[in-house]
């Protein structure tokens, strides 16, 4: 039996608890489904003096459609977010992201706030949450922030949070058209894999042009990234083989990639303009 | 901490560390074995249970968060003399090679028919895609499972 370090473990009820719980016990951690932290916790990557178990707070889990923006609470499983009739509808990729996180196991337990506080570079969710213009709402000792999704990711397993802050929910603003959206990978293995490069992209259409874009891409930089010339480049175009072929190559020229044990950085900039192409098509040919 | 759980329709109760894993409190404190332990970080599936009837890797379920739930586990499926169909299909079908994976596939299966029993080879193999077999027997076991499923559904 492997020994266990001793670390406090406090199951909190209310979000309010929770910060409090941060902020008297120093190198504390958060703790939602553990698909990451158990894993980083065993290896001995993360060595918290305290867990915050935030899983059973009701603030946190659920998914209220208000007002026009859609707020999906931060215990909330990967399973229901994907089952949900309206993220189903309002935001294809997120579920297209949904489906391919870990495997049907892992999305029974891991959160979307976890994904996204695990702030890797290859999130599955991270992509479609950046073309959705996400925020992200979180709670510290002096009250409710909100923090554009966008600005959220510092580096590889950075984030915007403070030490004594918790994310509470991510929320969809109003007036974010998400229908025309997807989300695609390079993978090996179709579950339980780690994205080569992931894309995510969204369309506005009008009279078959393009009225809005937002493309993001994944695993080829510290952080997910937003390809901003590609998206004012596609305003005003239709989605042709030439423009298709255009945004490909401004991808590829916004891609920092690395190469590691998974893949070449020449293969992941080589990638990201075919998915990018994918992905655009995809979401396009959605309604 | 103390620890209730509803385990396999019985009341168990046990005194442990919060933050152990659901699937080391299963086989090292209640001796439970029949959960496999492989790769420890959620990637091969030979650990999955079943929490509150959703199929989980119970290596990464710190037991805190099993506390008050149910948890279902290969012991609680069956015993030799009266096999739930998915046992007796594997058995059937000749689905268990080294059979170290057979318990979670097993129970994956069972949630998938639980929620689908109607369900289709693409299906079984849409769930079990996070189950691994290391001898690579899956076509059997995608087998067993549809086989399974027709008599679920015969049984009503």
């Amino acid at each position: 039996m492997t020994e266990l370090n001793t670390v406090e473990y406090i199951a909190v009820k209310s979000v309010a608890e929770a910060v409090t719980a941060l902020q008297s016990h120093k190198g504390a951690r958060v703790i939602m489904g553990g698909t990451d932290l158990m894993v980083g916790m065993r290896d001995g990557r993360i060595r918290p003096s305290c867990l915050v178990d935030v899983s059973r707070v009701r603030e946190l889990i659920g998914i209220a459609n208000h007002h026009g923006s859609l707020r999906i609470g931060a215990a909330t499983k990967i399973t229901d977010i994907i089952e949900h009739p309206v993220v189903r509808q309002a935001c294809p990729a997120l579920v297209d992201a949904g489906k391919l996180l870990g495997g049907w196991q892992i999305q029974n337990m891991a959160t979307l706030a976890g994904n996204v506080c695990n702030a890797s570079p290859a999130a599955e969710t991270a992509g479609p949450l950046l073309v959705l213009d996400a925020e992200v709402e979180a709670c510290g000792p002096s009250g409710l922030r909100s923090i554009p999704v966008h600005q959220f990711w510092l580096g590889p397993g950075k984030t915007a949070l403070e030490p004594t802050e918790i994310l509470t929910a991510i929320i969809i603003p109003p007036g974010v058209d998400g229908r025309r959206s997807a989300y695609q990978r390079v993978h090996i293995r179709h579950s339980v894999d780690i994205a080569l490069v992931c894309s995510a992209a969204r369309v506005v259409l009008a009279d078959g042009n393009v009225q809005e874009a937002r493309i993001a891409l994944g695993a080829v930089a510290p952080t997910p990234i937003r390809v901003r010339e590609a998206e004012s480049y596609l305003q005003g175009r239709a989605l042709s083989e030439e423009v298709l072929d255009k945004v490909a190559e401004l991808a590829q020229a916004a891609t920092q990639p690395i190469t590691d044990v998974r893949a070449s950085a020449e293969y992941r900039r080589a990638m990201a303009g075919v998915l990018v192409r994918r992905v655009l098509q995809s979401a396009a040919r959605r309604a | 901490m103390r620890i209730r759980i509803d385990l396999n329709g019985r009341e168990v109760e046990a005194d442990t560390v919060p933050h152990r894993s659901l699937a080391s409190f299963l086989r090292n404190e209640l001796g439970l074995t029949g959960t496999k332990l492989s790769c420890e970080v959620g990637e091969c599936g030979s650990c999955t249970v079943l929490l509150d009837g959703r199929p989980v890797t119970s290596c990464l379920v710190p037991v805190a968060q099993a506390d008050g739930r149910s948890v279902q586990t290969i012991e609680g499926l069956g015993i030799n003399t009266q096999m739930h169909p998915l046992q007796e299909a594997f058995v059937g079908q000749n689905a268990v090679q080294c059979g170290f994976c057979i318990p979670g596939m097993i129970m994956a299966a069972k949630a998938l028919l639980d929620r689908k029993p109607d369900a289709s080879s693409e299906d079984v193999r849409l769930i079990l895609s996070g189950n691994l077999c290391r001898c690579t027997g899956y076509q059997k076991i995608v087998e067993a499972v549809v086989i399974a499923a027709r008599e679920v559904q015969r049984n009503g």
